[in-house]
């Protein structure tokens, strides 16, 4: 038993398990939103347990540290991240349509792990600029807040979709039905991007204080340090937009599918398109 | 209108504009889409490099916007001026109100006043309540805090207040971002970020800063005792690490260990592990010219004569590790004052044929070396700023996000019913500054139970 061979498990279950909720809705049985859901839980156990495993073998190999070091633990960390926050907020909706939109992220980010060609799998040792415990906070409280944000992109797609078919007639016998009603959903975007946007500012916070032990300057306009600031600007003017302008439901929507574009092009764009000193693509 | 009254009232047209949150978002997703460009175009270049990688025009256009520098081109600079105008503004005319609210005691009951809550409902009851005040206690108190008897002509009153002190959230956070500026400007104007390179065993009192290439006295002097390496099983490297020594007038203050990613402040001026190099203290070479060999020590930047020939040889570089084939030295041969060759040698490949100068192949026997520590050297006065601002915008968030004034107000007062007979009507009451739905869904549990009595 190793940590690569559950994670390859968990990269199938959540397949599985987003499969089951898509069938669910389409079918409207809850019975197999409810396997769905176990399936979820199941996997989710299977991974924190992949995780400490391979933090375990990566001291059995003299190189200790956190699963959290290059782009192939980020990925299965980011994965991890999603499944939490979703069957958070299914336990706290009791809806599981939520699940058609959000367990295929934590589905993608194990698939583009395990099954990307140039993915490097190896546990390696860290590098002395690595060796930092505001790094692992840093990389922690960065992904948990991506996590939110992808969860939050979620249900603004739900909300678009639901929106403009509710008032009709068939809304109550038709798939629509299964969806959290619109002004749970409006919440759960803002809820959600609450908790993103706080994490994101404790990881930008860590980050900068990170780079100030390794290299004399909490901030240097790197490229990616740049991008997770222009995405902390637009949820901060997404927040005013809603608090003082007034604006909800589709706006908003529409507001927290591109900052979660944003999200997506700080973590990938940046490595594979721009250069600086985040080097995860790299390797 | 008077001369007076025009000013004036222009004035508050201008703060007026300064303090709209309309302006607010504009200068938000200004930032956000410029901040884009200085990640697309290469920072930091001479003006030539962009002339020549763009059209002459644009070149223009880059050198008059600075976009060779953006992050601190006087546009940039303008927009976070604005900002902070911005902030400051809104806060200042803001913060009156919010002082008011905070400050004033509770509103009395009316009717009008239960009309303009969001939360509020109406419950009658066949009997009045035994003890009203222990009533309302177990039914609101174990939630909303303090209660507080409201003196009334009808009926009784009570109001429920929590929360209050979270109003001043959004000023904390919008504060912590000025704390964070100041930071900032306080780091750029009083601090400065130099770099060292030091020796084993040798003392250094002056670092360059950066910029055109000036000399900054530190006045204490700092040694690198020694400089140490270690590495993974697989090669890889795990620690660098200097042993600095801090003298001044000639006594040693101070030691440390400096290791990349724990680095240590000596009076104000913090110094972090950022490179390394090696320097060849003493070099032996072998020279084989036709079947004779002769050997001959040399040291950096040092002629030395090939003994019994006219010839003589200098190393001017060293590097580490060329192109992954290990040490390499750049050395010049000369002849009697003429330059006759150069080349590089490798010192780890003694049969390599290009290590060969003029008709000499040459052969290194052994190099000595010595580390040479590369030390970022800052000194950033506005740090403490930058975390200080940090916890506090933190903090501010909670604060703003998860808390909220809630306010509630009951009032208990005899009434008659239809048929005329004596009955008890409560009305119950209440608003939220913020979440005001959770708020809603909250009293709308809680008073499901007044409804069952
Ligand atoms: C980077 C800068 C800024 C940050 C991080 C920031 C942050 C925040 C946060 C977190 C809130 C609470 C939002 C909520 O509860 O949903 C807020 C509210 C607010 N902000 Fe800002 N803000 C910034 C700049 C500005 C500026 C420039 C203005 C100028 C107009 C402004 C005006 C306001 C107003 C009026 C509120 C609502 C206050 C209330 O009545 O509760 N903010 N801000």
């Amino acid at each position: 038993m190793n940590s690569s061979l559950l994670l390859s498990w968990v990269t199938f279950g959540y397949f599985f398990s987003a499969l089951f909720y898509l069938i669910s809705l389409v079918l409207k049985k809850q019975g197999i939103g409810q396997v769905a859901g176990w399936i979820i839980r199941i996997f989710f156990l299977t991974q924190t347990g992949a995780i400490i495993l391979r933090w375990v073998e990566s001291y059995q190999m003299e190189i200790g540290h956190a699963p959290l070091s290059n782009l192939y633990e980020s990925l299965i960390f980011f994965s991890w991240t999603i499944a939490l926050i979703y069957i958070w907020i299914e336990w706290k909706t009791k809806s599981r349509a939520i699940g058609v939109f959000a367990t295929p992220f934590a589905f993608l980010a194990m698939a583009y792990a395990s099954f990307s060609p140039n993915m490097n799998t190896r546990i390696q040792p860290l590098l002395p600029a690595l060796q930092s415990n505001w790094l692992i906070a840093h990389v922690i409280t960065c992904f948990l807040g991506y996590a939110a944000f992808a969860v939050s992109c979620s249900l603004s797609i739900m909300y678009l979709i639901k929106k403009p078919r509710t008032g009709k007639k068939k809304d109550n016998q038709g798939l629509l039905s299964f969806f959290p009603g619109i002004p749970v959903l409006d919440e759960l975007v803002y809820q959600t991007i609450i908790i993103g946007f706080l994490l994101l500012t404790v990881g930008i916070a860590t980050g900068a204080i990170w780079a100030h032990s390794a290299w004399g300057t909490y901030w240097s306009w790197d490229p990616k340090e740049t991008w997770s600031l222009i995405t902390w600007l637009l949820y901060a003017a997404l927040l005013h937009a809603r608090m003082v302008k007034g604006w909800y439901g589709t706006r908003i929507a529409w507001l927290s599918i591109i900052g979660f574009a944003c999200v997506l092009f700080t973590y990938f764009g940046v490595n594979f398109l721009l250069s600086g000193l985040h080097s995860y693509g790299a390797t | 209108m008077s001369k007076a009254q025009t000013s004036i009232s222009l004035l508050s047209e201008i703060l007026d504009f300064f303090a709209s949150v309309k302006m607010a978002l504009v200068l938000l997703i200004t930032l956000a889409i410029t901040s884009i460009l200085g990640t697309i175009l290469p920072q930091g270049e001479p003006l030539a490099f962009y002339r020549q990688l763009y059209t002459p025009w644009s070149g223009k256009l880059i050198g008059f916007l600075q976009l060779y520098d953006m992050y601190h081109s006087w546009w940039f600079q303008w927009l976070l001026l604005l900002l902070t105008v911005n902030l400051i503004v809104c806060s200042l005319k803001r913060f009156s109100s919010t002082w008011k609210v905070v400050t004033a005691s509770p509103r009395s009951v009316s009717e009008h006043l239960f009309e303009t809550l969001p939360f509020n409902q109406k419950f009658s009851l066949k009997e009045p309540p035994m003890d009203s005040r222990v009533w309302v206690q177990s039914l609101l108190g174990r939630h909303f805090g303090k209660l507080t008897p409201l003196s009334l002509n009808q009926g009784t009153a009570f109001y429920f207040e929590k929360g209050r002190f979270s109003r001043f959230g959004v000023y904390l956070v919008h504060s912590s971002v000025l704390v964070i500026f100041m930071g900032a400007i306080i780091g750029s104007l009083y601090g400065f970020k130099g770099f060292l390179e030091i020796k084993e065993g040798e003392s250094r009192d002056q670092i360059f800063i950066k910029g055109p290439h000036a000399l900054k006295k530190l006045g204490f002097s700092v040694r690198l005792d020694r400089f140490t390496m270690a590495f993974y099983p697989n090669g890889m490297p795990r620690e660098y690490r200097s042993d600095l020594s801090f003298r001044e007038n000639g006594q040693e203050k101070e030691r440390a260990h400096l290791r990349v990613n724990d680095p240590f402040t000596y009076k104000g001026v913090t110094f972090y592990q950022s490179s390394w190099d090696q320097f060849p203290t003493s070099i032996k070479l072998s020279l084989k010219k036709g079947g004779q060999e002769s050997e001959v020590g040399i040291k950096m930047e040092e002629r030395v004569a090939v003994p019994g020939t006219p010839f003589s040889l200098l190393a001017v570089r060293y590097v580490n590790n060329m192109a992954n084939l290990g040490p390499a030295l750049g050395m010049i041969l000369f002849k009697d004052q003429e330059e006759v060759d150069q080349g590089w040698v490798l010192a780890d490949h003694p049969e390599f044929h290009g290590n060969r100068l003029g008709e000499f192949q040459l052969k290194v026997k052994d190099i000595k070396t010595q580390y040479i520590s590369g030390l970022q050297v800052n000194q950033d006065p506005g740090v403490w700023f930058i975390w200080i601002g940090s916890s506090l915008m933190l903090i501010g968030f909670v604060v703003a996000f998860y808390f909220s004034h809630q306010q509630v107000w009951i009032w208990i007062r005899g009434k008659k019913d239809s048929s005329g007979a004596d009955q008890t009507e409560i009305l119950i009451g209440g608003t939220a500054h913020k979440n005001r739905g959770a708020f809603v869904r909250k009293m709308e549990q809680l008073t499901k139970k007044v409804r069952v009595t």
